[in-house]
């Protein structure tokens, strides 16, 4: 940790963090991780690349949805306080799912139009957010900074890939 | 929807038919629009319009349906709602009915024409007979055959009363009603028989279902069955999608028009009645089922666009239906979170949410429209007419829903008549050319923002900003798209939503472009190149140009390479931005058109460069060499080469340029500069920032001025004429670069030093230069009150040279703290209150040293008040104010003397005031008296004098008594001045101011101050020889010896005055002694000092006119006023007489002379007692009596037995008329023996030399 | 941290140790709030990323309370297998949390052994300006963990008698 004061820098810091995932689930066409001050911290799109642009206005958008569903918390009914949000809103093409934590990071899910279970969604995102808190755990990435590290991205494509594929309860 | 026919926008009214008398038609037809429900009427004037309503003979229910050729007939709705009525009502005058056969006969035929028509369809049917009042006789008979001749029962043949306005409200209304009633009868007939064809299914294909079940929903509704009409509406809407059973590709296009046409019809009644009954989620369902099922719907390639003008009207179209049903409040329905494929979300409720899709498919249509455009122009033959655009009468409207128009000349039958599908397209196409898509996107996008402003979403709020912005720019409206973008960037760089960011920037430096502004260009271009992205985004789509990358084409470190290249040569004006049109030049940086970037903190062009500076020292002395060091860093990709960068502090002599030394060509005018004198330069730096790597530079310098020293800006050359003034920071409050924040790995110290990197400020403290004058003052000891103590003040200039100085000199007491109250001597308050004055010598005209020192009139004495003004006195020179203080009282007092003025240095800055110096010096100077002055009065010597007053007196033995002198009788007045002060001191002159001299005159003894310095110790030898020359010379003039005398400290002097008064008094006042005297010191330097005095006074001074101008400067007087003094008569006066000394053993005589001056005879006993010194003979006692004016004397002659001072025989006298007696003091009744005549002879001058004064 | 690797606590205690000295001692003797700032800012960061781990699949707070309580029970309990003996406030956004063993002073001692029974002025004084250096680093902790859940804050450390701790947090408004 003194090695971040110290502004060493992170050893894979030019690693590319595209290409992680790229044929996931056909359902899953999108991942983001929004930081505190909505700002982007990994956007994965796992479509033809140049639309991945797309996706950043749907993600950025979504971002109204959370403060919607976070100011009159009495519409989002009995779960008041549930990091799973649900579907935020339905693009023309996709739907978007969101999932916020304690610490204000948001997490998106960007699905191409079809009916899920939500099981698997609650699960994808625990599965997420899990990976989420192991990579910004490592002493070597600051708080609030982009994640760039491969294995985090490899770890997100995995679980992409494994969307869907939990068992019925 | 405003495209939409009204009768289907609306639902549907039930329509009665009128005829006969129509004169009441517009009555009754009012009457029942206002009715509730409302009815529309069909006036037909007269019997023989009735045709009109007509319609073809019925096939029985059962009867098979060839085929259909369309779904919907185009104009059945209308149709039903204008020219099929529900009722028809006859209005004959009674006249008519109950009048003659004639008449009777012509209602039959009537009635019958009017059965025979409505027979078709079974419309229903009412009489009104129409009279004008209430009674008159009516025919029953008559009135049952009209009923059977009309079919009609009883209930619906009513009588009209037309003229009674009750009445005829009442006979309105109850028309009114049986019309409804009818109304809702026929229409629930005419459903209840589609319905049975649909239950019966005898139709041959489901076109047919479709369209009776589209037809009982319309009966329904028009018998505001709502619920009935949904359910009829649904199933139609669910039947359509069963017609289609070869798969959609093979389906001919204009097939696929008319299926979504209808489909649009059916699902536009589904929603309009859901969300009018308040279904809205229900609405919101049905409608994404809708587009579910028709998105894919696309059909043929070239049509495509058809297919997206119909989905983004969908959108829109319900957009408009869920705003009308909301009115403007957004819904309170709470979203239920069930994850069933209909889940309805908040968002999904927004109006606006469909307005943006609609606009976004609207831009889907038109880039599938470009590209069938293409296509269609490059293999249709461009001159090919559209067989579809002609006059009215050759082209009809079609007949079915959602087909083609039809060609009317090709023949009669509806297959002939419809257009190949060549011509259909060809006419969609020219149709499509003609049609302003992004004005209809840009329509729906504000349709969308302003529902979205209702719920504060901002960020898709921005969204629909860019899309908007994107569409301006599709238009070529570059102004506005700039706009757009402007504010778009601004919120995704507030949010660092870097990609999206770098799509805006990429329009923006196109419009910039567009539009000529070079400036913007650079900076769009500048930051764009800097945006934190270093993932290399493969090179394959550079090429792609999707609309929402933008013109920039996809981010990444290739394209921020590419970018920076070329805009470096643009800044070092290798090449031209690349023109916006064909043919002109491009913008281009040119000694005319220079390039300043200002980038401060909140720039976003600090990730291309921003500098940091720390002052090594928080504070530094002035003149002393300091050092400071500049970190710059640059986000861009490649290395930011910069020919020069200029330095400024808010001290401009600071400032400092830093030269690369690569480009030594520039060095020539850098010269020149530096004659300016405005930039140091420094040659033969590394000026290339690498990418994310902070360049450091150490630099020293000298601040001149005091006072904060802060670095504000460096300005980085970085083509001819293009340079970026940076604002700098300090390392201590830095705020990392927007965007690169969240980049990992990218927060690298400014400083190596650590201290300097958290701590480092770019203002550092100069402290303030001490004065390089010395100011000092000189005493010489105390002072004396009254003297004019000189305190020359001397400024002697260290390396500053005065200019315009002003002295302030005050006199400050101490008070009891100890602390100096200060009392600055202004002419406002004159310090009386101080114990001294401050006083100056010069002439208070001249201004400056040089008029001085030729002034004639130097020597004005001048109280000082208010600053005294100095000129100029250059380097290393010096000069001193004659500066005086004169004591009133004898009392230490504080001078405290401050000097300010402008040290006049370097002249390269005349712009700013010159640094004011300001220094004070504090002295204490004691005081003390110089003289003790007292004095006292004698009688004459043995001579004396009966003076009965006082010697009454003396029995009273008052102690403090007056002293009392004879009249017409001189007395010795004794004055004597002691030196007290620490200093020697001249006596110049002791002197008696006599107060008048008629009453009393006072002489001095002369001789007496000849010598009159003695030391207390000296005997009362030579007495009588000073007394008796004193006696002889009587001195004309009271006026003191100017003769001066240095009295040493403690030393006294004596000065002895007759005393004569003249007249008879108890209290005369005998004047003032006066001693002038100075303090003793060496003429030459006064003289010297009056040379080179010169700190002048303003005029104002000269008014108050108290410079005493003094001859003699250096004396003082100091006067003493004697105590008054009684004068009376004296009586007798006994004067002893005897040599001056005697010899051992050598008689002599000794007489006392008894005076009387009174003109009485004085009886005088007096006494003589003997001394042991002398034995003598003579008279010892005796009783005597003295005649008036005479003198008695008695003499004795004594031999001295004893050598030495002898006393001599006492004697008494008393007078008895007085009965006083007194005798002689016995100190004037002694005398000198020597042992013989030999010893006098040796003695005889040393008398002479040590004559003085008895003390 | 389920399933995550441990570590000795002799290793935490000696790595704090280790880092304290090296702040205060070799880097920046000199300027002693340089060296609070920079311990405190490590603190900071690792108390973010343990917030953000502890707080893992538990739904979200509902105010700043809450968020206190969590650091009271929870995260305490995570970090130093203990809860936080005392929580006082005063309602205005101060918030006193008392540990009466805080876990890294149970190792400190001071040069002249002041025994914890006696409280007088200058010993308390010794204690803590020999205690302090070690309570940068776990008030950044929780400052860290406050500002990660959302809950702007300034933490400050007083320690009377050893090893009894006690940190003040002031909730920016």
């Amino acid at each position: 940790m003194f090695a971040i004061i110290d502004n060493l820098l992170p050893g894979g810091a030019a690693g590319a963090s595209s290409g992680g995932g790229g044929g996931g689930s056909i359902m899953i066409v999108c991942v983001a991780i929004v930081g505190q001050q909505n700002n982007p911290l990994y956007l994965q799109s796992f479509t033809g690349a140049d639309e991945a642009l797309k996706f950043h206005y749907i993600v950025h958008c979504s971002l109204d949805v959370f403060d919607e569903k976070v100011s009159n918390p009495k519409k989002a009914g009995a779960n008041l306080n549930d990091t799973f949000l649900g579907l935020l809103y339905p693009t023309e093409d996709y739907k978007v799912f969101g999932y916020l934590t304690n610490t204000k990071i948001k997490f998106i899910l960007v699905t191409s139009d079809q009916d899920l279970r939500e099981i698997d969604l609650r699960n994808f995102f625990s599965q997420f957010h899990g990976a989420y808190v192991d990579a910004a755990s490592n002493p070597f990435h600051v708080p609030g900074k982009r994640i760039i590290s491969p294995a985090f991205a490899d770890r997100v494509s995995t679980i992409v890939k494994s969307f869907g594929s939990t068992p019925q309860p | 929807m405003e495209d939409y026919p009204e009768e289907l926008r609306t639902p549907p009214v039930t329509l009665v038919a009128l005829v006969g008398l129509p004169e009441f038609h517009s009555a009754i037809s009012l009457f029942l629009h206002t009715e509730q429900p409302p009815i529309n009427t069909l006036a037909l004037p007269d019997f023989s319009n009735v045709t009109a309503i007509g319609g073809k003979e019925r096939k029985a229910i059962d009867a098979r349906m060839p085929p259909p050729v369309g779904i919907l007939k185009a104009d059945w709705l209308l149709k039903h709602r204008t020219r099929v009525p529900a009722v028809l009502a006859v209005l004959f005058d009674r006249e008519q009915v109950y009048g003659d056969p004639a008449q009777w006969l012509q209602v039959c035929t009537h009635l019958d024409n009017i059965k025979n028509v409505i027979r078709g369809r079974n419309i229903k049917l009412v009489m009104v007979i129409v009279q004008p009042t209430l009674h008159g006789d009516m025919n029953e008979d008559r009135l049952v055959a009209f009923r059977k001749r009309a079919e009609v029962d009883s209930r619906n043949c009513l009588t009209f009363i037309s003229h009674d306005p009750t009445e005829l409200k009442r006979s309105l209304s109850r028309l009114g009603s049986v019309l409804g009633e009818l109304s809702t009868n026929f229409y629930r007939e005419e459903g209840r028989r589609v319905k049975l064809r649909i239950d019966k299914r005898s139709y041959s294909s489901l076109d047919l279902s479709v369209r009776y079940n589209f037809k009982v929903a319309v009966y329904a509704e028009f018998r505001r069955d709502w619920v009935a009409a949904l359910k009829f509406y649904e199933t139609a809407y669910t039947q359509l999608q069963e017609v289609v059973t070869t798969p959609i590709q093979l389906l001919p296009l204009q097939r696929i028009i008319e299926l979504k046409g209808v489909a649009e019809q059916i699902h536009f009644k589904v929603a309009t009645l859901l969300l009018h009954s308040g279904k809205e989620s229900e609405a919101v369902k049905w409608f994404k089922q809708h587009i579910a099922y028709y998105k894919h719907l696309i059909g043929p390639p070239d049509g495509a666009f058809m297919h997206w003008a119909w989905i983004s009207r969908q959108f829109h179209v319900f957009a408009e239906l869920l705003q009308t049903s909301f009115g403007s409040g957004p819904p309170t329905l709470v979203s239920n979170t069930t994850l069933s494929g209909l889940t309805v979300t908040d968002r999904e409720l927004q109006p606006g949410y469909y307005y943006q899709v609609a606009a976004v498919y609207m831009a889907r249509r038109r880039y599938s429209f470009e590209s069938a455009l293409t296509t269609f122009e490059a293999f249709e033959d461009a001159e090919a007419a559209d067989m579809l655009d002609g006059p009215a009468e050759e082209i009809g409207p079609p007949l079915y829903i959602g087909q083609a128009p039809r060609l009317l000349r090709r023949g009669n039958t509806l297959d002939l008549q419809c257009p190949t599908p060549a011509e259909y397209l060809r006419h969609a196409v020219v149709m499509e050319k003609n049609y302003s898509h992004s004005r209809a996107a840009i329509n729906l996008l504000t349709k969308a923002h302003e529902q979205y402003k209702l719920i504060q979403a901002s960020r898709t709020i921005y969204q629909l900003g860019s899309e908007m912005a994107r569409e301006y720019f599709n238009a070529r409206d570059y102004a506005n798209a700039k706009h757009l973008f402007d504010t778009v960037a601004g919120m995704y760089r507030k949010e660092s939503w870097v990609a999206l960011l770098g799509a805006c920037l990429g329009y923006l430096r196109e419009c910039a472009r567009q539009l000529g502004l070079l400036k913007e260009f650079v900076e769009y271009t500048l930051e764009l190149a800097a945006l934190p992205v270093r993932t290399d985004s493969n090179e394959t789509q550079l090429s792609t140009f999707t609309v929402l990358v933008g013109p920039a084409g996809p981010l990444g470190q290739f394209q921020r390479v590419q970018v920076q290249k070329e805009i470096m040569d643009v800044l070092q004006e290798k090449q031209n931005v690349l023109p916006a049109r064909e043919g002109d030049v491009g913008l281009a940086l040119s000694e005319s058109h220079p390039l300043l970037l200002e980038v401060d903190l909140l720039s976003p062009l600090r990730a291309v460069l921003s500098v940091c500076v720390a002052f090594h020292e928080q504070t530094i002395k002035p003149g002393e060499k300091t050092q400071c060091t500049i970190a710059l860093l640059t986000h861009m990709p490649l290395p930011l080469m910069i020919t020069k960068l200029e330095i400024l502090f808010n001290q401009p002599e600071c400032n400092v340029v830093l030269w690369n030394d690569s480009n030594v060509d520039r060095l020539v005018d850098s010269f020149q500069e530096r004659q300016d004198g405005v930039l140091k330069d420094k040659i033969g730096y590394n000026l290339e920032l690498q990418p994310y790597k902070w360049k450091r530079f150490t630099i020293d310098l000298i601040a001149g001025q005091s006072g904060r020293l802060e670095c504000l800006t460096a300005t980085a050359h970085i083509g001819p004429h293009a340079t970026i003034c940076c604002q700098v920071e300090s390392p201590a409050t830095r705020e990392s670069i927007p965007l690169w924040i969240f980049e990992p790995g990218f927060d690298l110290l400014p400083f190596m030093d650590i201290d300097l990197a958290f701590l480092g400020q770019k203002v550092t403290q100069v402290e303030e230069p001490e004065a390089l004058i010395d100011v000092t003052i000189n005493t010489s000891s105390a002072g004396l009150v009254g003297e004019l103590f000189s305190v020359p003040i001397s400024l002697k200039s260290r390396g500053h040279a005065i200019n315009q100085g002003e002295l302030e000199v005050y006199i400050s007491t101490y008070s009891a703290s100890g602390s100096l109250e200060a009392q600055p001597s202004s002419p406002i308050d004159p310090v009386v209150a101080a114990p001294a004055e401050l006083l100056i010598l010069g002439n208070p005209r001249s201004d400056s040293l040089s008029q001085t020192a030729l002034d004639g009139d130097a020597n004005i004495l001048q109280k000082v008040t208010g600053p005294i003004k100095i000129a100029s006195v250059p380097v290393d020179q010096g000069c001193s104010i004659p500066l005086y203080v004169r004591w009133f009282e004898a009392q230490s007092i504080t001078l405290v003397v401050s000097l300010s003025y402008a040290a006049e240095d370097s002249m390269e800055r005349k712009d700013l005031a010159p640094h004011r110096f300001w220094l004070q010096r504090n002295i204490q100077l004691e005081c003390e008296e110089p003289l003790r002055v007292s004095h006292h009065f004698t009688a004459p010597y043995r001579r004396d004098l009966l003076l009965p007053d006082s010697l009454s007196n003396e029995k009273t033995s008052s102690s403090s008594k007056a002293v009392v002198l004879p009249s017409n009788e001189r007395s010795m007045l004794v004055v004597t001045a002691k030196n007290i002060c620490s200093t020697s001191i001249s006596l110049l002159s002791v002197e008696i101011e006599e107060k008048d001299k008629s009453a009393c005159q006072i002489n001095i003894a002369k001789q007496a101050s000849l010598q009159a310095k003695v030391h207390i110790q000296a005997g009362l030898l030579n007495e009588m020889s000073s007394e008796r020359e004193s006696v002889e010379l009587p001195s004309k003039t009271s006026k003191g010896s100017s003769v001066s005398i240095e009295l040493l400290p403690g030393e006294t002097f004596t000065q002895l005055f007759w005393v004569h008064p003249a007249i008879i008094s108890n209290s005369l006042d005998l004047g003032v002694i006066c001693c002038t005297w100075k303090r003793k010191q060496e003429q030459e330097t006064k003289v010297s000092e009056e040379v080179d005095i010169i700190g002048m006074k303003s005029l104002s001074l000269l008014k108050e006119g108290d410079g005493c101008c003094l001859d003699f400067p250096w004396s003082v007087t100091s006067r003493v006023q004697m105590s008054a003094v009684s004068v009376e008569e004296t009586p007798l006066v006994l004067m002893l007489d005897c040599p001056p000394y005697a010899l051992l053993g050598v008689p002599f005589l000794l007489f006392f002379r008894i005076h009387n001056r009174t003109r009485a005879l004085q009886e005088v006993k007096f006494s003589v007692l003997d001394a042991q010194g002398f034995l003598f003979s003579g008279a010892s006692r005796d009783l005597i009596s003295v005649l008036p004016l005479s003198t008695h004397i008695v003499s004795l002659k004594l031999v001295p037995l004893a050598s030495g001072i002898q006393q001599l025989p006492q004697i008494t006298l008393s007078a008895s008329r007085f009965s006083a007696s007194f005798q002689p003091s016995p100190s004037s009744t002694q005398i000198f023996v020597f042992p013989s005549s030999r010893a006098l002879e040796i003695q005889k001058p040393r008398f002479f030399d040590s004559s003085g004064i008895i003390e | 941290m389920a399933g995550g690797r441990e570590v000795a606590e002799s290793c935490v205690d000696a790595v704090i140790a280790e880092m304290v000295a090296t702040y205060c001692k070799r880097l920046h003797p000199s300027k002693p709030e340089l060296a609070a700032r920079r311990v405190e800012a490590i603190g900071y960061q690792v108390g973010m990323q343990l917030a953000e781990r502890y707080t893992k699949d538990r739904p979200r707070f509902a105010d700043h309370l809450e968020v206190i309580k969590f650091i009271c029970k929870d995260f305490w309990a995570e970090v130093f297998k203990k809860q936080i003996d005392n929580l006082k406030t005063n309602h205005r956004g101060v918030f006193v949390l008392q540990d009466n063993r805080f876990r890294w002073l149970t190792r400190l001692s001071i040069d002249s052994p002041a025994n914890p029974s006696d409280s007088s002025p200058t010993s308390s004084a010794k204690v803590a300006q020999a205690a302090g250096p070690y309570l940068y680093y776990p008030c950044g902790l929780i400052r860290g963990a406050l500002t990660n859940l959302g809950v702007p804050c300034a933490v400050s450390a007083e320690v009377s008698t050893l090893p009894a701790c006690s940190f003040i947090v002031r909730i920016k408004a």
